[in-house]
């Protein structure tokens, strides 16, 4: 009587336990399948403290004003964690421009690590809706930051692939303008970056006014992003534009800069989708 | 045919368990059964309900949320359980071992031991992961021990002198240096990286190869190697086993680079409860004669639904018992040759899909194949079988008797 009662019950659990292990297999089959055959290869863009969602805005004017328009969408994420979506991907458009902003969107290490975090809730909710799984990162001033967090603390290979990261007048060493004085954030970002994706090729792009700093952040900060992605990463790249539009908060309008992300992530990502 | 293999294979078992050895390690393992119901039991429900990606959870929406601390808390617990049961296990084995040999005070050789497999199975700043398969690592060395013991007193010692005495002292800081070394040369997880590292090769995506690893799972299991979790319970993360799952994602393609894998024959067909579909095990002491191993089919059926089958190791036993060893090769090897069979023949399409965490393994052919009925039939035959060849041995095992001629 007890053995019949034990096999009935574990029958029952088999049964009820075999309904759900089909339905989740086949709902997580049909969403890996659409993120593996998902030809979207958008560049999602972060802005730096105290900006706005729409931190790119005549960046993505002019490139849009080139060649064919690419589609842009914009996350705001409140603090709870919370995305609120404006404008929408074009079905047809391969590459779209995302910019992921934050409500709390302060300087200071707390506070990118907080962001950090929130990105990576943000690119998984933009993964569920739009099925992509490679995309390249951009990101001004701390907003460079906190991609480099996010590389290090919960980036995976098996969900993202990120060929491409830029980084804008990113102080990796926050304001100081010596190297030999290594903020606590930039030993973190150093003893972490064996976590750093070994395929990525990383650009730091940096702006001189005076040969000392873009107006805000050291040039010498900038060029801290060494100790963290140098030989961790594919590739690492020093860039250091000058001129008029080279004043830190410039950064994204310097036509040089404009001229880096066609050159280095729009069009290597386009021939990358031809082969496909 | 099958009665005569039943009677070689216990006279092998006589021969094994009647040594004093074997027997003290038996009684060691019998005084091991509370503790060790207490532990997979709270391990299982670690898993269903309170682990951060806990299988309730993700069957449930509106699940109350674990917090970290709690589950953080709770697996600390867990590593001094298990790092209890080890303990118990080494001290009620040389305490056992010691009476019988007529030595009364066994303080100091039970401290001795203890300090010694601590030494062995715990790396730098950590408590040890509890591991089933660690028995027989264990029992060598703490028998090694003991019978130094016993020779060190017979020759060196005179009775009067006292436990404690310098003698003694040498004899236990030689067996702790032992040990030290010992840890240091025979490093368990890189035994166990290169086995993960050896599946990973397309070798084991032939028939050859699987066999092979039927053949060798259940033995390293009965003789208590520590084995990696592609031996266990997961294979999904071998290169070959992905290359299928692309396939399937990416093409749709039904040509899979690598169908016959140890994910789709092993995996799916020989780990229902466990290594060498030890479920079927379970169900046959259900129904045993005896109270005794009724009660061991009850203790152990729940955990072995989800592949949990550490009681009937320490149970049964299952740890270096030519009488169970047997059938679990056959089993093995039989359950994955149909299961071979069935996809070489294209009656069933092979396992590809991930299912969730800590699902029962009886479901695997159902849930992550293309032919799930087609499956589910292959699964209940080979359960079945299992049930057939396990039967007159655990028969001979519960009635007791001496074998047949």
């Amino acid at each position: 009587m007890r053995n019949k009662f034990i096999l009935t019950v574990s029958l029952m659990l088999i049964i009820a336990l075999g309904f759900y292990g089909q339905h989740w297999v086949a709902k997580t089959t049909t969403s890996q399948a659409k993120i593996q055959n998902s030809r979207m290869v958008p560049t999602i863009f972060v802005p730096g403290s105290e900006a706005t969602i729409n931190r790119f805005d005549d960046l993505f004017a002019t490139i849009n004003a080139k060649g064919a328009p690419h589609s842009v969408l914009k996350v705001q994420v409140s603090t709870s964690g919370q995305l609120t979506f404006l404008g929408s991907i074009n079905a047809n458009d391969r590459q779209p421009f995302i910019v992921i902003g934050f409500e709390d969107n302060q300087d200071g290490y707390d506070h990118i690590k907080k962001q950090a975090s929130w990105l990576a809730k943000a690119l998984d909710t933009l993964q569920d809706r739009y099925h992509f799984q490679t995309f390249s990162a951009v990101g001004h001033s701390n907003g460079g930051l906190d991609w480099t967090i996010y590389l290090e603390k919960y980036h995976a290979d098996d969900d993202f692939n990120i060929p491409i990261l830029m980084t804008l007048g990113t102080p990796f060493n926050f304001s100081e303008s010596s190297l030999q004085r290594r903020t606590e954030m930039l030993n973190d970002l150093i003893s972490g970056n064996n976590q750093l994706p070994k395929d990525l090729t990383m650009y730091s792009v940096a702006g001189t006014e005076d040969y000392t700093d873009d107006g805000i952040v050291p040039v010498q900060s900038v060029i801290a992003g060494k100790y963290i992605y140098q030989k961790a990463v594919k590739s690492y790249t020093q860039i250091t534009v000058s001129g008029d539009n080279a004043q830190h908060s410039s950064l994204p309008e310097n036509p040089e800069v404009v001229s880096l992300i066609e050159s280095n992530i729009l069009k290597p990502l386009a021939r990358s989708d031809r082969k496909q | 045919m099958l009665k005569t293999l039943v009677n070689q294979s216990q006279r092998w078992d006589n021969i094994v368990y009647q040594h004093a050895t074997m027997q003290a390690v038996k009684t060691a393992l019998q005084q091991l059964r509370p503790i060790l119901v207490i532990d997979v039991y709270a391990h299982l429900l670690f898993r269903l309900i309170f682990a951060p990606d806990n299988f309730i959870g993700r069957m449930v929406d509106n699940y109350p949320p674990i917090t970290k601390v709690i589950s953080n808390h709770m697996r600390i617990g867990l590593t001094f359980l298990d790092a209890a049961i080890v303990m118990i296990f080494v001290i009620a084995l040389t305490q056992h071992y010691l009476t019988t040999k007529g030595i009364t005070n066994t303080s100091l050789p039970i401290l001795t031991n203890f300090i010694a497999i601590y030494l062995l199975l715990v790396g730098k700043n950590q408590i040890p992961t509890y591991n089933t398969t660690q028995y027989l690592l264990m029992s060598v060395t703490v028998l090694f021990s003991v019978t130094t013991y016993c020779w060190f007193q017979k020759k060196w010692v005179n009775p009067d002198t006292s436990p404690y005495a310098y003698r003694y002292l040498v004899w236990a800081v030689l067996i702790i240096l032992m040990s030290w070394l010992l840890r240091q040369l025979i490093a368990i997880p890189h035994f166990q990286t290169t086995i993960s590292v050896l599946l990973s090769k397309t070798f084991f995506t032939t028939f050859w190869g699987l066999l092979a690893v039927s053949i060798l799972s259940p033995l390293l299991f009965v003789f208590g190697f520590a084995l990696p979790s592609e031996l266990t319970d997961d294979q999904t993360t071998l290169n070959t086993v992905i290359a299928n799952l692309d396939a399937v994602l990416s093409t749709g393609h039904k040509v899979l680079p690598y169908p016959e894998n140890l994910y789709s024959t092993y995996g799916a067909f020989t780990l229902f409860g466990g290594i060498g579909n030890t479920l079927a095990i379970s169900l046959l002491l259900l129904f045993a004669t005896s109270r005794k191993h009724q009660k061991l089919g009850l203790i152990t059926w729940f955990p072995s639904l989800f592949d949990d089958n550490t009681l009937l190791l320490a149970g049964v036993p299952l740890f270096l018992r030519p009488l169970m060893l047997v059938p679990m090769l056959l089993v093995s090897v039989i359950s994955q040759l149909i299961g071979y069979v069935a996809i070489a023949t294209h009656f069933i399409q092979p396992v590809v899909y991930p299912t969730p965490m800590n699902i029962p393994n009886l479901l695997l052919p159902t849930i992550a194949s293309t032919t799930p009925i087609r499956s589910t039939l292959v699964t209940v035959a080979v359960f079945i079988l299992s049930i057939v060849i396990y039967r007159p041995f655990v028969h001979r095992l519960t009635e007791g008797g001496s074998y047949e001629k």
